[in-house]
């Protein structure tokens, strides 16, 4: 049946590109018209599609999903993935995590966007402020909770968060956003055309935030203005499908003012990117992907430090299908070169440094049964202060019938040292109060996961995962003063659960439920002062749940609900929170979006992160929006 | 069967290495799309349907446009005889005199009495994904039935619009109105 080979060729491309629509299209014109009305529809509700059988917590968010969420900015934008920890620290800062260890650093997840890293070897989490791109060019999210380290490598030990943007060939046309609101405003211009066989876009945009205020009233200086400009080109050839892509931008704090006669002036952030990306189906459909990048990023803050970094990673993967066995395997070489200016808060020794990873890495995964698959995989990665770390897994899938899948896995995976660990001096000046240390070693989790995932008809599906983190040689202090080391241990565990019910063709509603359990002690030997509850190790709530309605009303108008809540962060305490996002908007032309916005309209404040004292406020606000497609 | 799985299988191990899609077949409005352009080729106008001998074919959406590039990638390149197949969007009752296939979206369902009115058997084929359980007078219906798209075509609105459906659409499809219902 000629339906079956559609779905083989629409989902062999998938492997070797990010599919367009062009391309589903051309595919599908091949088609009889009987073979047509055998097509399975895969998308008829939001997530009706087939059911997945990746043995993972995976959560999928749709460029859809964001726009209905009147998001602004890519952490926003990530609140939509349950299984994530958000926390906004101020105007443009953000805690991100999952499993727990949310802190301002945020270490242990893995982030990238169209394949590229955005973490900072400075202390393998991310700078959030300087992250920006169109969101309306944004495909999907996959946000992957749990051990990718196999595939990703370190860091990837508490989740993956890939976002995907749209390639060229499904943006040819011209996109205005602007938007004015009580704490932020935006423009972004995105023009789009095709050219030969293929297509480019280039875009510009530009955002200001407001700044925050303390629960005593006081400002803090954190206004913050951004623009950035960037473009894709996506094209096919004989010798494959080729992607190149880039980014510019700069960012600036107000000038946050003088204290104690030291003037703090503000803070600046820039920096640039270009990746390409090869792929081919080779003889025999094995698929070959090569991508490379070169990353540039700057930061100028008084306060904490003065960072540059230069990145180039280069990296391949060849998948060879085959009837009970499909092999994935590859490798990759990241160069790293930073350079740091002390700050008063911190410095770095020494402050240039270059820094070398490699890594090799096999997976097969092997029908063993009918409905039953494993997966093994193994992931040796050399980087230069641990030398060599070995990040194996097992994961196992039993698909019970067409409409549940039961899986498992086992894994290791480490957060490997940052100049953060090593190198770090606090303050800027001596006596030093906190320092590296020498033999700070990788961060280890050994990880089990159980989960669940089901469809109930056409209109509800759910998945459950449960799992635990075997913690070994966490981030811990001595006695002042401070030497970093590891010597924490523990257990994380706790349980995922999201649901989608779309009850009516036009109600959609998502739910998602997180609990977690934190069981740290300092091993012996240990002289920390502060014990496991320091925040800048974790500050988790150990529950959290959103709500998300989405209604398709007559006369071209959306509504958009999300209820959510967070429960209590113990040391430094923040109360619990629930708030409430509303979105309603028009689509007065088919071209033309109007959309009102209102976030976390339930309380004047809340407060969302709380190392600082007084905290900050998180506050209700509203924007207007017009997105103009022409 | 084997084959597919093991197919299967590379998509998940797509999914969770390449960092690919979770879902990768067609979507409803990808398949919907290119059902109207089989539409131009299954039926026939009258040459009064069109003002010049080379005038082109019209596909149009009304309101709410639920294909974006979809239907521009479904049409792109095709001819209808000599006639090159082009899409519009409407949004204006005013405006659906241009169109040779109409497609009416279920969130515009209200307003489908109005567009039959204002196209008052004028040679243009009206087709809607309504899901409501009335029929609405509109030719041919898109219904989702087990995951696959079904054709419901009423004969006897097509004929008052001096549209003749070709013998294999009509083999495809469940026949309601005088025929069938």
């Amino acid at each position: 049946m000629k339906g079956k080979e559609f779905v083989l060729a629409a989902m062999s491309s998938v492997m070797a590109a990010a599919q367009s629509h062009a391309q589903t299209i051309d595919t599908l014109k091949k088609l009889s018209l009987e073979e047509l009305l055998d097509i399975e529809v895969t998308s008829v509700s939001k997530r009706s599609e087939p059911l997945s059988e990746a043995p993972a917590s995976i959560v999928v968010i749709t460029g859809d999903e964001i726009r209905r969420s009147g998001a602004t900015t890519l952490p926003e934008a990530l609140r939509l993935a349950p299984t994530l920890q958000a926390a906004r620290i101020d105007s443009v800062q953000y805690a991100i995590s999952a499993r727990g260890f949310n802190n301002a650093v945020g270490n242990k997840l893995l982030v990238l966007i169209d394949g590229r890293t955005i973490y900072t070897p400075l202390f393998s989490g991310v700078f959030w402020d300087q992250q920006d791109l169109v969101l309306e060019d944004i495909d999907r999210i996959e946000v992957i909770t749990g051990p990718g380290a196999t595939l990703w490598g370190a860091n990837a030990v508490n989740g993956v968060i890939n976002v995907i943007t749209r390639p060229a060939t499904e943006t040819r046309d011209e996109l205005m956003v602007a938007r004015v609101g009580s704490s932020e405003l935006g423009a972004a211009l995105r023009l789009g055309a095709g050219v030969g066989s293929g297509a480019v876009r280039f875009y510009g945009k530009y955002a200001g935030f407001d700044r925050t205020e303390r629960a005593d009233g006081s400002k803090v200086p954190d206004q913050w203005r951004r623009a950035q400009f960037g473009f894709r080109a996506d094209w096919n050839s004989d010798a494959g499908s080729f992607t190149l892509q880039g980014d510019v931008y700069q960012g600036k704090s107000e000038h946050r003012g003088t204290l104690a006669g030291i003037e703090f002036p503000e803070v600046t952030v820039q920096g640039a990117n270009l990746l390409g990306r090869w792929q081919r189906t080779l003889q025999g459909g094995s698929e070959l992907k090569v991508q490379a990048y070169l990353d540039r990023t700057e930061r100028d803050d008084f306060l904490f430090y003065t960072p540059s970094a230069d990145i180039a990673d280069i990296e391949f993967q060849h998948s060879l299908p085959g009837a009970t066995h499909n092999i994935l395997w590859g490798g990759g070489y990241r160069y790293g070169s930073d350079d740091i200016r002390q700050g008063l808060a911190t410095r770095f020794v020494p402050p240039a440094r270059t820094l070398h990873w490699a890594n090799l890495f096999v997976q097969d995964e092997i029908d063993v049964l009918d409905n039953l698959r494993a997966t093994v995989g193994l992931k040796v990665e050399h980087n230069d202060y641990t030398g060599f770390e070995y990040l194996p897994s097992l994961r196992v899938a039993w698909k019970l019938d067409e409409e549940s899948l039961l899986w498992g896995s086992l894994s290791r995976a480490v957060r490997a040292p940052a100049r953060y660990d090593r190198d770090v001096r606090f303050p800027g000046d001596p006596p030093f109060l906190v320092v590296g240390g020498p033999n700070f070693q990788s961060e280890v989790a050994k990880v089990a996961e159980l989960g669940y995932r089901a469809r109930l008809g056409q209109t509800l599906s759910y998945s459950i995962t449960g799992f635990i983190h075997f913690w070994d040689k966490l981030r811990s202090g001595t006695a002042i003063p401070v030497e970093i080391e590891n010597k924490i241990e523990g257990e994380v565990y706790g349980v995922e659960a999201t649901f989608d019910y779309q009850p009516l063709q036009w109600w959609i509603l998502s739910a998602g439920v997180t609990y977690l359990e934190e069981d740290l002690k300092l091993k012996p030997g240990s002289t920390d002062q502060v014990g496991v509850d320091n925040p800048t190790l974790r500050n988790d709530p150990d529950y959290q749940w959103t709500l998300r309605s989405s209604f398709d009303l007559p006369y071209d108008i959306e509504l958009d609900l999300r209820l959510f809540g967070v429960g209590a962060l113990p040391q430094p305490r923040v109360p619990s929170y629930t708030e409430l996002d509303v979105r309603v908007a028009w689509h007065a032309t088919p071209r033309v979006e109007l959309s009102l916005v209102g976030r976390n309209l339930l309380d004047d404040w809340h407060v969302e992160y709380g190392e600082f004292q007084p905290p900050y406020k998180i506050e209700r606000n509203v924007y207007g929006q017009v997105r103009w497609r022409f | 069967m084997a084959f597919l799985r093991s197919l299967r299988a590379l998509l998940i191990s797509a999914v969770l290495m390449a960092g690919q899609a979770v879902g990768a077949a067609a979507t409803e409005y990808e398949i919907k799309a290119v059902f109207l352009l089989h539409f131009s080729r299954f039926v026939e106008w009258p040459e009064n349907a069109f003002a010049e001998p080379d005038s082109p074919f019209v596909v149009c959406v009304f309101g709410h446009d639920p294909f974006g590039e979809a239907l521009d990638a479904a049409v792109r390149g095709e001819m209808s005889g000599n006639r090159p197949i082009v899409a519009r969007r409407i949004r204006d009752v005013a405006a659906v005199h241009e169109c040779h296939i109409l497609f009416v979206h279920r969130s515009e369902d209200a307003r489908l009495g109005e567009i039959l009115a204002a196209l008052d058997h004028r040679s243009t084929l009206t087709v809607s994904d309504s899901v409501r359980s009335v029929r609405r007078g509109e030719m041919i219906r898109l219904v989702t039935d087990n995951d696959r798209i079904r054709l419901r075509i009423d004969v006897d609105a097509a004929r008052s619009a001096q549209l003749k459906i070709r013998s294999n659409l009509l083999r495809a499809a469940e026949i309601v109105g005088a025929r069938g219902d």
